[in-house]
């Protein structure tokens, strides 16, 4: 069964041009754009890793970061932030602080992307 | 026949010689009487014994003997009636009172001889009577009184013995039999006479055994008298009564009193039961807290006074411990000292904490107690509780605690006046110095306490002073009070005039006890004064100046107050109300300089300002001048301005004036708060730009990386190589927005640094091999000539590699032909890195500009003109330098400089 990636990102063109080099290696994309579309999701299923945008509308993606590391229900699924923030998230601390396990800087490389996502889920 | 008579005649005389003889002999008194009763012979004990001779004896009646004494009823019946009816008497009692010889008690003894008729004449001399009387007195008076005092003896011995209340037994010395006991005996022990008489002592337990016996009587021989005060006797019945017990040593028996003693000890119980009552009372109503605590410092019991301080009844303590009344490290505290107490059996006296909780830890009485805690012993001496009493001493200790209070402000009073003070001891020895005067001098207690005044560093800079001190000192022990004036160095060595004052302190008889030294420093008073003389030296002379010169100088003054473009006021010392100002300060002021001098500093500065403005004016009274930036000012519709303000003290005329000179800022401030706006403004934009540049652009570059990647199918070559061309295009432009990016964080100083020691060469090398082909591109010779012994230097790896990028960057751009060196030198401390290039070289005028962001010297070669402000920026987040060194259209070198990692141990 294809490993399942949660994407949450309100840009849709990003969505679109993140997700099909995934699709194209086997994963199934679950495409969210924003934390509510994401919760929702949650609820009735897990997936293998969330792909997270930190600049969302409504609720911001560290806040969901932190919410769903806390739960004990959630914390078991790795979350590679996925931004183009410049508040540098790129740095440890402010990773380890929001609880998520690792992250891609846009624009992103895609080679990064790749191997970042299959380091967790194969 | 008259021979044969003869003959028979000498032997009655040689008979009755011989019977005489016997009869003078005989120790009893004896007398020979005819039937008369005339004495015929007496022997000589008879007239020892009634103290009378022959011849008032012989022949006469017996009872006319002696004035008649022998006239004795008893007597002369027994001679007239007894004697002749029955012939032979016997111890025949008589007593008679003697008028010579007392009182005599006789026995007699008497019989009646018939003699016959031829004998009668012989016997009894020339009479004829046929019979004679002889009778034997003897005396018992002696024996009769030694037997009746006996018998009395005897007797009270007796009564005594059987009526005595002690019981008492007589028990044989050798054998320990129970010889005899009275009744009392015989009533406290439930024996009869003759059970006692059965027994031996040890078996009613005075004694142990027969041995016990023997040694008792042994220590009985030797003492005489053994008194047992408390010892248990055994009733028939079993029972143990107490008794006191005393055995006497008789002559063949020992006498052994026995007293029940169990009501006494009753009686003892009870006075003691009294005594303790009296001392519960006692206790009960003390103003102390009372208590008394077992060995395991468990309570017994405590007094009322102690249960309403715990919140409980007196008889609820029994069982408790400390714990269950005070916070734990008291109760821990309490109980260490009882055991210390009861261990040691010494009784303490202890001042400590109190502080008593309720159930839920509330506080309910807090306080300072002193503490008796005493160890109670049995009569064996053991220690078996402790008894403790307290009392409490807050108040007392509150009172030493204001009393210590009030010496401290004292002595504070005393440490900071600005006056010097101390204390001397007559003899000039210092006591006591006030810290004033020790700072003045920069000299501490060592320096003085103890020494002669005059050896003291205040002093010891001037033989001639001390010579003046050690006589004030002399004169002020005399009772005086010594003034003078004297110069002494201040720690800075600079000379002060002091006056100065010596007063002696008297006890109430007069005497003096001290001395008090006392110092003013008047160096500034001191040259006002030689001011004022050379003032007045130069006064004529100042007189004689031409008025139309003073006047001209008064108005070009006037002219320069009124014109200046700084506000002029001028603000009384004291007062702190406007004198006069410039038409300037009315300006700044919008008010007339006539409303301005019914004003004063307080009403042209803000409420919150003003703790300031008036320290300032501290300052400003011991001579100092005030410079103040930026202080808001009040204009008279309420809007404020902002000044800088420069102010001084000045005297005219013997007034003390503050001259304040105020430059409105407000258009500057304003001009700064606008350019630090844009500076933020820049900031949040070209971040916001960054970010929002960085979104499409990702979507461009991805869009076009997946096409050309073929993900999406195939494409043509040409397709390929113009889509790489939006894919390099669209790379740079990614470069080009992360470099103003990086900038935007360094400016805002969000940038953080990871610092490590790190080796120079080795980051140099790492660069050199990363740059390397884009020289061989450009056929450019690319080297480095790093120093051997380069030290470790602290700093961001990645952000120095940044620096060394961006500056070969600029010399690959710059330089057609020839090449790029990288060097490393090391300087005392710090290392220098140097990248040269044979380039075209910088202009002398542009060096000012090189590090300027967005700064491009060039336009034709591209760039965001943020690299060398980026390099500047990193450099000096290291404490470091960078710079410049050119010859325009020889080459360029840049060079920077890092502090070297301090040497550790």
């Amino acid at each position: 069964m294809a490993k399942r990636i949660l994407v949450v990102d309100d840009e849709p063109d990003i969505m679109d041009v993140a997700t099909v080099r995934l699709k194209h290696l086997g994963y199934e994309i679950i495409p969210a754009v924003d934390a509510e579309e994401a919760l929702a999701f949650l609820q009735k299923d897990a997936p293998d890793l969330i792909l997270l945008d930190l600049l969302l509308p409504k609720m911001q993606g560290d806040e969901l970061c932190k919410m769903l590391k806390s739960d004990d229900k959630y914390k078991g699924i790795p979350i590679i932030i996925f931004t183009a923030s410049a508040i540098r998230p790129s740095l440890p601390e402010n990773i380890k602080a929001m609880g998520a396990d690792d992250c891609v800087l846009k624009p992103f490389d895609p080679e990064e992307l790749l191997g970042k996502v299959k380091k967790f889920i194969g | 026949m008259k021979d044969t008579g003869d003959k028979h005649a000498q032997d009655v005389e040689a008979l009755l010689m011989y019977s005489n003889s016997i009869i003078a002999t005989l120790r009893e008194p004896f007398l020979v009487l005819d039937k008369s009763l005339r004495v015929i012979s007496a022997n000589q004990a008879f007239y020892t014994v009634f103290k009378t001779a022959e011849k008032d004896t012989i022949g006469q009646m017996l009872p006319d003997l002696g004035d008649k004494q022998w006239d004795i009823p008893g007597l002369l019946k027994l001679l007239k009636e007894i004697i002749p009816e029955k012939k032979v008497v016997k111890d025949y009692e008589v007593e008679h009172e003697f008028k010579k010889a007392a009182e005599r008690c006789m026995v007699l003894n008497a019989c009646l001889l018939h003699v016959p008729g031829n004998l009668a004449g012989i016997i009894a001399k020339k009479t004829k009577e046929e019979e004679l009387i002889l009778l034997a007195i003897e005396d018992i008076t002696e024996r009769k009184r030694l037997q009746t005092e006996l018998k009395e003896s005897e007797e009270r011995f007796r009564r005594a013995f059987e009526t005595s209340r002690d019981g008492l037994l007589l028990v044989h010395k050798t054998e320990g039999d129970i010889l005899n006991s009275n009744d009392s005996a015989q009533e406290l022990l439930g024996y009869s006479h003759d059970e006692f008489m059965k027994m031996k002592l040890w078996g009613i337990g005075m004694v142990k055994d027969n041995k016990d016996f023997h040694e008792t009587v042994s220590r009985l021989e030797r003492d005489g008298v053994i008194h047992y005060d408390e010892t248990p006797v055994k009733t028939k019945r079993g029972r143990r009564i107490f008794s006191e017990v005393i055995l006497v040593n008789k002559a063949k028996v020992i006498q052994c009193n026995i007293r029940d003693i169990t009501e006494r000890k009753r009686m003892e119980d009870e006075l003691a039961l009294a005594k303790e009552q009296q001392y519960r009372t006692l206790i009960e109503n003390l103003p102390q807290k009372v208590f008394l605590k077992d060995v395991s410092s468990v309570y017994v019991s405590c007094n009322g006074n102690y249960a309403r301080d715990l919140n409980i009844k007196p008889g609820e303590i029994a069982g408790k411990t400390d714990y269950e009344f005070f916070p734990t490290y008291l109760a821990e505290k309490y109980r260490a000292e009882d055991k210390r107490v009861m261990e040691s059996g010494i009784t303490e006296n202890l001042e400590e904490e109190y502080v008593v909780i309720d159930d839920y830890l509330n506080e309910t009485k807090r306080g300072v107690i002193n503490t008796v805690k005493v160890p109670v012993r049995n009569k064996a001496g053991e220690v078996t509780g402790l008894f403790g009493l307290f009392w409490d001493i807050t108040d007392k200790k509150r009172a030493e605690e204001r009393l210590r209070e009030s010496e401290r402000t004292i002595r504070a009073l005393f440490d900071q006046t600005f006056q010097f003070i101390g204390m001397l001891a007559v003899d000039g020895t210092v006591l006591e110095a006030n810290r004033t005067a020790m700072q003045f001098a920069g000299i501490n207690e060592s320096d003085c306490y103890g020494k002669p005044f005059w050896d003291t560093p205040w002093w010891n800079h001037s033989k001639e002073l001390q010579d003046k001190l050690r006589d004030a000192v002399t004169k002020a022990a005399g009772g005086e009070t010594v003034f003078l004036e004297a110069t002494h160095l201040a720690a800075d060595k600079s000379v002060h005039y002091i006056d100065f004052s010596l007063k002696p302190v008297k006890d109430q008889d007069g005497k003096v006890v001290f001395l008090i030294p006392e110092g003013r420093d008047i160096t500034e008073r001191k040259r006002a004064e030689d001011e004022l003389i050379k003032y007045r030296d130069h006064l004529e002379e100042l007189v004689r100046d031409k008025t139309e010169a003073i006047k001209e100088s008064e108005e070009r003054f006037r002219s320069l107050f009124e014109k200046a473009l700084d506000g002029i006021i001028l603000t009384d010392m004291d007062t702190r109300k406007f004198i006069m100002c410039n038409g300037m300060m009315c300006n700044m002021l919008q008010r007339t300089e006539e409303e301005i001098q019914c004003l004063g500093v307080e009403d042209i500065h803000a409420e919150k300002d003003l703790p300031y403005v008036m320290g300032e004016f501290g300052k400003m009274i011991h001579g100092e001048s005030s410079h103040t930036e930026n202080l808001p000012v009040k204009r008279k519709d309420g809007s404020v301005f902002y000044a800088d303000i420069v102010a001084s003290p000045i005297s005219i005329s013997g007034r003390k004036y503050i001259m304040g000179s105020f430059r409105d800022i407000t258009e500057r401030k304003k001009a700064e708060e606008a350019v630090a706006e844009a500076i933020k403004t820049k900031s949040d934009f070209t971040g916001m730009v960054s970010h929002e540049l960085r979104t499409p652009l990702a979507a461009i570059k991805e869009g076009v990386s997946v096409v050309l990647d073929k993900i999406t199918g195939d494409i043509s070559e040409e397709q390929a190589k113009y889509l790489s061309i939006v894919k390099n295009n669209v790379d740079r432009l990614d470069r080009l927005i992360s470099k103003v990016l990086d900038f935007q964080t360094l400016e805002s100083g969000k940038m953080e640094y990871e610092m490590s020691d790190n080796d120079m060469n080795e980051v140099i090398r790492a660069t050199h091999i990363t740059m390397m082909p884009l020289a061989r591109k450009k056929g450019l010779a690319f080297g480095t000539e790093l120093c051997d012994d380069l030290p470790l230097a602290r700093f961001d790896r990645d952000k120095i590699t940044q620096v060394l990028a961006n500056l070969v960057n600029n010399a690959l751009k710059f330089t057609e032909k020839g090449g790029i060196t990288i060097s490393t030198g090391r300087g005392d401390n710090a290392i220098r890195v140097m990248v040269k290039d044979t380039g075209i070289g910088i202009k002398e005028e542009n060096f000012q500009r090189l590090f300027q962001e967005f700064t491009q010297l060039q336009r034709k070669v591209g760039g965001t003109g943020l690299g060398l402000s980026i390099c500047k920026k990193i450099v000096e987040a290291h404490k470091g330098k960078i710079w410049a060194e050119s010859e325009y259209g020889k080459g360029t070198a840049f060079c920077f400089i890092l502090p070297i990692t301090e040497r550790r141990e």
